[in-house]
């Protein structure tokens, strides 16, 4: 059994990949894309010969051939499940089979916060994390005439690509507006090659010819059958008026007001949760070495919280680092020397990423957008009206109240959409009582997994065989 | 709709109450015996220290199923609940605006194994001689019943009365009812002590301090939790079991389709893990797959994945097209085991106003809205139409 088991391959699990390989660990990478690199390093199939590759996508090349040469990766392999005693369940390609590293590290990024408006379920609505996706590694053109709504950077990367892929943008819609930001910044010209990197971002938009509205959001998305035109309106309106809205006549909405990370892993590996006010939502605590309540279990990147790529890969860095001295591979000193100039760089690296959802907030009107007929859950069609019920009138007071009566996070997303949008929409619009902090209890198994694959290993009776059985200690 | 909850002014830390039950509980048992006591005109407080159903009641499956009852006792309670439930499919949506999805699909009994036959026979007539509905089906019959049954299934006894009800619904909606007759409900609400005497008990809550002429104990698995506050020692185990969730998969199952083995997993006091297929459609359209049976502590719910995969061969066994469905997610209870498998329902004989409703393991559902019914009957001292004696607790206590 390796050393450890990486669960990502994106910039946190590859930096930690290589630093593992230099320390002299067996590792092991999994990744249910069947590409390495993430969101952030995303890989076009080698097929697609690509005549201009971007600086990010040549050094994420660059990393991914290190790892590869560094450990044993497992592309297009689920992590369906994990216990206490950190046994790892994986599903590659219908083939399942449990591993017990001695050490997991847990870098499974974080994947667009949901938000419900009407109209969010039309096809032609999708997250931009989805739109860029489509890109990179489909090489699909998700629409013609794109309408970008959201919040950050992340927005102008995604116009960027839709752009480059031949989508007409019509206009980016940031929440964000100058005066917000104006507070934070003094403290962000402190980071003048971030913000290049910003500006960056919006100047080829804007040469493009794409507008970019500030102060504005997202309101309602329509059509019959699939999305034909987008209604956006100002953040803030005046106390007792409606708001005024715009429509836009799009094929394609790109949504991305936040981010959220998935938790279930760590939760089913007993790892404490701590609040993350970047995340706004309770994710893995960790120490210095990115090592988790859970004797064994790490953490890096955005799993954890807010910070970008670069902080990811410092982090990814330092729980590698953890490992070896966990293991007793390295002695405590040299795990400090080693991680002391990383620690320094991490340090500043986290100064800016706290930063950004001060200067990019989410506005907390986005809750005011989902109707009583709004659905809130996809999988089981429930209702805004049915989920708020549950809790001012059936007095629910967390998630998994409301699921009790209501079904939602029954479904085959296993409650990642439901339960990445309704803990605050239901806290801001149910009024006092109900817990923004709840989520759904984790349970394995945490991805669908083919249910001839179980069966083929449940059929076996313990005593004679003697692979992983029911009761193997 | 109901908005009792939140009109009612709200009360300070530690006040005081009066009432004539405190149920301590609010899972399908507690919130039956909530209903029916408030329906027979008592002052009732009903105490749960989390939510409705979010113990061993939101992780079941609703089975309203008459064959697997071990006992006599078991099963002439059953039948009263039976009956109680098809009634209540009709009075309580009609009371609180919530359908429990109350669904009289009838139930298949697989006898497959050459040694289960024997057994299924005399299970049968037992049965069929306690007034039991059922029928035997032989090849033909079966897949007449279930088309995508496995081809080699040659027997089967079809139960026609046996029905399912969404059972965190029904626990909703017996909660509801009784808040509308005027019960008060304390959520997130854990007690602390209980006293009593022979005449009144008292409750003390984390807010309030509850004085009652009766207090009854429907705490499932953590009916010794709450008995030791009285001083008392009385073994209820926890007995885990897990569900599988299947969607994707291109079959169709009418009934609640079990193996004969079932009813001998529910009656034995194996200790070791027992797996016995229950294969059955949720109205949401997935399939449902159990069922194991593992004696573990109270508050393991945990799934255990090697325990799915046994579950999943056994669905598979009966139902080959399930095999290209996906396990989309899987869930635990603790079935609460009296020490002679039969529920608990009566005074404490050394605190008479102490009165237990637990006990029921893997029928709670099934025996759920008769037990309510038989606590008020005792309560209000009126005859009830099973007599009482089977039940009571003093069985565990001789002197």
């Amino acid at each position: 059994m390796p050393d450890l088991l990486i669960v990502g391959a994106g910039p946190a699990g590859l930096s930690a990949t290589n630093k593992a390989g230099q320390l002299g660990l067996d590792c092991v990478v999994v990744d249910e894309n069947t590409s390495a690199g993430g969101q952030y390093y995303r890989q076009p199939p080698v097929a697609w010969a690509n005549d201009r590759p971007s600086d990010r996508l040549l050094r994420g090349r660059a990393k991914i051939e290190r790892a590869t040469a560094a450990a044993t990766f497992r592309l297009g392999c689920a992590v369906y499940g994990i216990d206490a005693e950190h046994r790892i369940w994986l599903d590659q390609d219908g083939s399942v089979e449990r591993v017990e590293p001695a050490c997991v590290l847990l870098a499974t990024g974080a994947y667009d916060r949901p938000v419900a408006f009407p109209g969010w379920t039309l096809p032609g609505v999708m997250s931009a994390g989805s739109a860029q996706a489509l890109i990179k590694s489909q090489q699909v053109r998700p629409g013609a005439r794109a309408v970008v709504a959201g919040s950050g950077p992340f927005l102008y990367v995604v116009a960027l690509e839709l752009l480059h892929a031949g989508v007409h943008v019509i206009e980016v819609i940031e929440a964000a507006t100058v005066r917000s930001a104006l507070p934070f910044l003094p403290d962000s010209m402190r980071y003048p090659a971030r913000l290049a990197e910003l500006v960056g971002y919006a100047l080829p938009l804007l040469r493009a010819g794409v507008r970019i509205r500030r102060g504005a959001m997202i309101s309602s998305a329509g059509g019959d059958q699939r999305l034909e035109e987008v209604r956006v309106r100002p953040v803030r309106s005046g106390a007792n008026d409606p708001p005024l809205e715009r429509v836009i006549d799009a094929d394609l909405l790109c949504v991305g007001y936040g981010f959220a990370a998935s938790t279930e892993l760590a939760q089913l590996a007993g790892c404490t949760l701590a609040w993350d006010r970047g995340l706004q939502q309770n994710v893995p605590a960790y120490d210095e070495w990115q090592a988790t309540s859970a004797d064994g279990v790490f953490v890096a990147g955005e799993a954890s919280g807010l910070g970008g790529a670069p902080v990811a890969e410092c982090e990814g860095e330092l729980a590698a680092i953890g490992v070896a001295r966990h293991l007793g591979r390295i002695s405590d000193a040299g795990a400090q020397r080693m991680a002391e100039p990383i620690r320094s760089r991490l340090r500043r690296l986290r100064r800016f990423a706290s930063l950004l959802p001060r200067l990019f907030p989410a506005p907390p009107e986005l809750a005011e957008l989902a109707r009583p007929e709004t659905i809130v859950c996809r999988c089981q069609n429930v209702t805004f009206e049915r989920a708020l019920e549950a809790v001012t009138h059936a007095g629910a007071t967390t998630l998994n109240e409301v699921k009790t009566t209501t079904r939602c996070g029954m479904g085959w997303c296993q409650g990642r959409i439901c339960g990445g949008l309704l803990p605050s929409l239901l806290a801001q619009r149910a009024g006092t009582g109900f817990d923004p902090a709840s989520g759904f209890t984790a349970r394995n198994p945490v991805r669908p997994v083919q249910v001839s694959s179980l069966a083929a290993i449940g059929r076996v009776e313990p005593s004679d065989h003697g692979g992983p059985g029911p009761d193997h200690p | 709709m109901d908005t009792l909850s939140k009109s009612a002014p709200a009360c300070d830390p530690g006040q005081r109450l009066t009432a004539d039950v405190v149920v301590i509980g609010a899972g399908i048992i507690g919130a039956s015996c909530a209903f029916a006591l408030a329906r027979a005109g008592l002052a009732v407080h009903l105490v749960e220290r989390d939510a409705p159903a979010r113990g061993t009641s939101g992780a079941c499956e609703g089975n309203l199923v008459l064959w697997d009852r071990p006992t006599s006792a078991d099963l002439h309670l059953a039948m009263w609940s039976h009956q109680r439930w098809a009634e209540l499919a009709v009075e309580l949506p009609a009371q609180t605006g919530i359908d429990i999805e109350y669904d009289r699909k009838g139930s298949l009994m697989i006898v497959r194994d050459e040694g289960d036959v024997a057994a299924a026979q005399v299970k049968c007539a037992w049965l069929a001689a306690e007034g039991v509905p059922l029928e035997w089906l032989d090849q033909a019959g079966v897949h007449a019943a279930e088309p995508d049954l496995a081809p080699d299934i040659a027997l089967a006894v079809h139960f026609p009365a046996d029905a399912q009800i969404e059972p965190r619904l029904a626990t909703a909606a017996l909660v509801s009812a009784a808040r509308g007759l005027g019960a008060r409900i304390h959520n997130h609400e854990a007690v602390l002590s209980i006293e009593s005497s022979e005449a009144a008990t008292m409750v003390q809550t984390v807010r309030h301090r509850i004085t009652a002429s009766w207090v009854v104990v429907a705490a499932g698995v953590w009916t010794p939790d709450v008995l030791r506050m009285l001083g008392v020692d009385l073994q209820v185990s926890a007995r885990k079991g897990q569900i599988a969730i299947v969607a994707g998969a291109p079959i169709k199952v009418h009934h609640k389709v079990m193996e004969a083995s079932y009813m001998t997993t529910v009656a034995n006091d194996e200790t070791e893990l027992q797996v016995a297929a229950v294969v059955e459609a949720t109205r949401a359209g997935s399939i449902l797959m159990g069922s194991s049976r593992l004696l573990t502590h109270p508050n393991d719910r945990r799934v255990d994945l090697e325990v799915v995969n046994r579950i999943v061969a056994k669905g598979v066994s009966l139902f080959p097209g399930l095999a290209s469905g996906k396990v989309v997610r899987s869930y635990a209870g603790v079935r609460p085991l009296s020490p002679d498998h039969s529920p608990i329902i009566g005074p404490l004989p050394m605190a008479p106003r102490v009165v237990l409703a637990t006990g029921h393991e893997g029928g709670g559902v099934m025996m759920g809205a008769a037990t309510g019914d038989l606590v008020a009957c005792l309560i209000a001292g009126r005859a009830a139409p099973v007599p009482f004696e089977p039940y009571l607790p003093s069985r565990f206590f001789s002197h």
